[in-house]
């Protein structure tokens, strides 16, 4: 009997183990018993204690022009920061440093993005506390005045670097004025010194009030226990409101323009233009495109700019979101003031010879190390949870988790080839953006002394 | 039936309770926490001091790094010359690849002079020509090394230009280290860097770029014996010997207290800066003072009651930000480095009295449970370090280009578990003791 007993236990046992295994980063979307949707991705894997929550809601606040554009810089710092019922804020603080836990929410212009890690075995120490910090945040009075006193005091001091200066007239160049702009400039200092409570709280109802748009977890947890936690953290689900704001368009115009500031001590150039948003799942193509064109020594860019010319350390290019709906590509850096035009029409050249002519020797090295950095990436909890986040916002398929690696180690000539002829911006519409001290600009730019005077430029 | 259901579980039980055994057994004899990657020493090869090979199977390159013991402490000419010497003999490393040094790049700091790339397995053997072309004569032409001269001076302008307290900084360094090898900036100056001649730099680079005294660090999928059989027979750098004077020298400690205000054009807001300098304690093995740094900058930014973060952050609002840290500063010295910008309605004069008195605080009346806490926090961190295979790679590598000996995170975390509370106390009252101080209390200057 007992003998019997202990070979169907081990047999269990044993069959569990199999399973568990079996399942181990296995993909799969499940609905939490309030009804909040979510993907969920199991690691029993040796060593891993630590499980990850992200979630994303949509967000028109910033691009509502009746609102206060920036209310969600101050809002989500302070959310963070007031403490719960029996803790202080820093010993909200302590817990987190004591388990081994980290929670942080962000905003963008039209997202709002929350993450936590902790070890499962201390989610009951955590999970009341961000439960309270989510659904009741304190927004304390003397909270909300030192981190809206510490923007304004930085904002006052108004100091802008070249660079920034360069992205303050490249946004403007794009996006216009608006709500959109003040949320990503945030440097109005009457907008932020107006900010109030009942602005955070009226925030704080309009941002969680609907489910959020994704939700990703992965570590050593189950479906049931995650479901339980989301729906302990997010409450019951509320009826939602209607968003009415939308992104401000975008005029990818391919305007010329020089910001004159007599004092610089250097001169900041960038090339802005559109690209398609990642809702078409191809960005890691445009990050390989990229990075054939500008990455380091040996690159076009590269060679031009510094090797050939000698007018600058480097210039780099990459991409950005004005919002999840809005991609541009962009070239930029310090180039020597003397040389900038002919650095200007040096990044043009490359640029478009690149567009028509890429060469792809250095492919292979810059794929397998791509491939090779993002599979040692996803190894970890957190990166595999906002992979499946970025999957799930841009509704592409999960699998792409598992495939990615080696669809970036599949990448051919072919598919960059493609990629630069029809999405990549052409040379001519490219804004060609400077700051610097010369007040000739360069041929063809519109010359401002501040971006009010944009309003001039064609 | 030959084989009953009986059999079976008999098998089974058997099976299992061997796996069982074994599993417990190697625990015991097995060390949990050494992995296949830990770098080693290649003994007996030449033409470098020393060559270690980590074996990485699981990685899909190889890296390489190539580190001389000489930076910009050891330069004895123009400052910042050890710099543009790596940028003239980096192009070496570009003229003997076809792809021009992607995937490569170089450093300078303080204490060394490094040069890095990756590379297929394949190109091993190259990738060490490449290297090894550093410590040969530099390759460039006089034109281009004008040229980049220029280079070096828009890395100035990108780096220095535009930050605020590049100046403060550079003060500050020579009232701690004036007239020593220390107070040299790495990045020179723009003044400097206009006098460098490729003379000048062919002469740094002859005395500070010798084989025989690099480091090379290999790690990745490749095994021992292709790397021996790659190195055996290389060609020794013939020793010449050295022109330049290498030597460097230490700043004398001798007591001084600078605190000054500074109106500082371009500052974004109000702040204390303040640095000191201390030697570091006599008797103290790498490994303990590592174990002391670590935990007393865990601990200085902690919200515990011996900590600076709660009095200056919580309790009272008198500072919105802070930012601590004690590190080395060379082999014999150690610098604190703390830097807090005020509330708005707090004044510098007043927020500087509170950092006094909570440092102080922070440095007399620790809390054993405090300091407990601390390190066991510390003791997990170590302790996921240990579980990740590249661990001790990186502290070869940061060892290497600090010029420290190294030691494995075992090796430390043994150290980090000796560490008393009265170790830790004697520290605080070593570094509340530092001779040199200097401190500004910046306002913003801007229009």
């Amino acid at each position: 009997m007992i003998r019997n007993s202990l070979f169907i236990l081990l047999s269990v046992g044993t069959l569990t183990l199999l399973g568990c295994k079996k399942e181990n980063r296995l993909v799969t979307d499940e609905v939490s018993p309030l009804g909040y949707a979510f993907t969920h991705m199991p690691i029993w894997e040796k060593g891993v204690t630590d499980v990850t929550f992200t979630m994303a809601w949509d967000s028109d606040w910033a691009l509502d022009s009746n609102r206060n554009a920036l209310v969600p810089h101050i809002a989500v710092s302070v959310m963070q920061s007031g403490g719960v019922t029996n803790l202080s804020p820093d010993q909200v603080i302590e817990l987190f440093e004591e388990k081994n836990a980290y929670a942080q929410i962000y905003a963008t212009p039209d997202m709002i993005v929350a993450e936590t890690e902790f070890p499962n075995n201390y989610a009951n120490d955590i999970v009341p506390v961000l439960t309270e910090l989510f659904q009741k945040p304190a927004f304390d009075g003397a909270w909300i005045a030192r981190t809206r006193e510490g923007a304004v005091e930085y904002a006052e001091g108004n100091v802008r670097t070249l660079w920034q200066q360069m992205w303050d007239v490249g946004r403007k160049s794009i996006i216009s004025d608006g709500p959109q702009t003040d949320f990503l400039n945030f440097f109005d200092v009457g907008q932020m010194a107006a900010i109030t409570r009942d602005d955070l709280i009226d925030w704080h109802d309009r941002s969680f009030s609907s489910a959020p748009r994704a939700i990703a977890v992965a570590g050593p947890m189950n479906v049931k226990n995650a479901g339980k936690i989301i729906d302990k953290i997010l409450g019951a689900k509320q009826p939602g409101f209607d968003a009415k704001a939308e992104v401000q368009p975008v005029m990818f115009d391919a305007r010329r323009i020089y910001l004159l500031v007599p004092d610089a001590e250097k001169t900041v150039m960038g090339l802005m233009g559109e690209l398609p948003a990642t809702t078409d799942g191809m960005d890691f193509h445009d990050l390989v495109a990229i990075n054939l064109f500008a990455g380091g020594a040996g690159s076009p860019l590269f060679e031009a700019i510094r090797t050939d010319l000698g007018s600058s350390y480097g210039l780099s290019a990459g991409m950005d979101n004005l919002s999840r709906s809005q991609r541009l590509f962009y070239i930029g850096g310090e180039v020597e003031t003397d040389k900038l035009n002919q650095a200007i029409d040096a990044t043009l050249e490359t640029y478009d010879a690149f567009l028509t002519q890429p060469n792809f020797d250095a492919m292979n090295g810059i794929v397998s190390r791509y491939a090779a950095g993002v599979r040692k990436n996803l190894e970890s909890v957190n990166d595999s949870a906002r992979t499946l986040l970025q999957l799930k916002i841009d509704a592409l398929d999960l699998s792409i988790y598992t495939t990615l690696p080696d669809d970036i180690n599949a990448l051919t000539k072919d598919d960059i080839t493609k990629r630069l002829a029809t999405v990549f911006p052409k040379p001519e519409n490219l804004s060609v953006l400077a700051v610097g001290p010369n007040s000739d600009g360069f041929p063809g730019a519109c010359v401002i002394k501040s971006l009010d005077e944009m309003m001039w430029c064609k | 039936m030959f084989f009953s259901i009986s059999n079976f579980k008999m098998i089974f039980l058997v099976g299992t309770t061997a796996s069982v055994v074994l599993a417990i057994w190697s625990i015991f004899t097995f060390d949990l926490f050494q992995h296949r990657e830990d770098p080693y020493r290649l003994e007996g090869i030449t033409p470098f001091s020393e060559v270690w090979l980590a074996e990485d199977d699981e990685a899909v390159h190889v890296s390489l790094v190539l580190v001389f013991p000489y930076g910009e402490r050891a330069n004895p000419y123009e400052l910042g010359l050890a710099h543009y010497v790596e940028h003239l003999a980096w192009h070496n490393v570009r003229h003997e690849s076809a792809n021009q040094g992607r995937h490569s790049n170089a450093w300078t700091s303080a204490a060394s002079t490094g040069y890095w790339l990756t590379v297929d397995p394949s190109e091993v053997s190259d990738a060490v020509d490449r290297l090894m072309s550093t410590a040969k004569p530099l390759q460039i032409s006089a034109q281009n090394a004008l040229q980049e001269r220029d280079i070096v001076t828009r890395e100035y302008d990108l780096r220095v230009v535009e930050n605020p307290f590049a100046d403060l900084h550079t003060e500050m360094v020579e009232v701690l280290y004036g007239g020593s090898s220390y107070a040299r900036p790495v990045i020179g100056t723009r003044e400097s860097i206009t006098k460098y001649t490729f003379e000048g730099a062919k002469q740094l680079h002859r005395d500070s770029h010798r084989l025989d005294e690099a480091k090379l660090l290999i790690s990745g999928p490749i095994e021992r014996a292709s790397i021996e059989k790659l190195l055996e027979g290389l060609p020794k750098q013939a020793a010449l010997e050295a022109s330049s004077d290498l030597s460097i020298t230490d700043p004398t400690l001798s007591p001084s207290t600078d605190i000054q205000h500074a109106s500082i054009v371009g500052a974004p807001e109000r702040r204390i800066i303040g640095r000191s300098v201390v030697t570091v304690p006599n008797g103290l093995t790498a490994l303990t003072l590592e174990a002391l740094l670590e935990t007393t900058n865990k601990m200085m930014l902690s919200t515990k009651p011996s900590g600076l973060s709660k009095s200056l952050l919580f309790d009272e609002f008198w500072a919105r930000s802070l930012h601590f840290n004690v590190s080395q500063s060379g082999p014999k010295l150690l610098e604190t480095y703390l830097t807090a910008v005020p509330e708005r309605e707090v004044h510098l004069e007043d927020l500087k009295r509170e950092v006094e008195k909570v440092l102080l605080n922070a440095r007399t009346n620790v809390s054993e449970a405090d300091f407990k806490s601390v390190k066991s926090r510390l003791m997990n961190d170590v302790d996921s370090d240990m579980r990740k295979p590249q661990t001790n790679m990186k502290r070869l590598r940061t060892a290497t280009s600090s010029g420290t000996a190294y030691s494995s995170v075992k090796a430390y975390r043994k150290a980090l578990n000796r560490l008393t509370f009265k170790n830790y106390i004697d520290f605080q009252m070593h570094l509340h003791q530092a001779p040199r101080t200097s401190m500004r209390m910046i306002t913003p200057n801007n229009k």
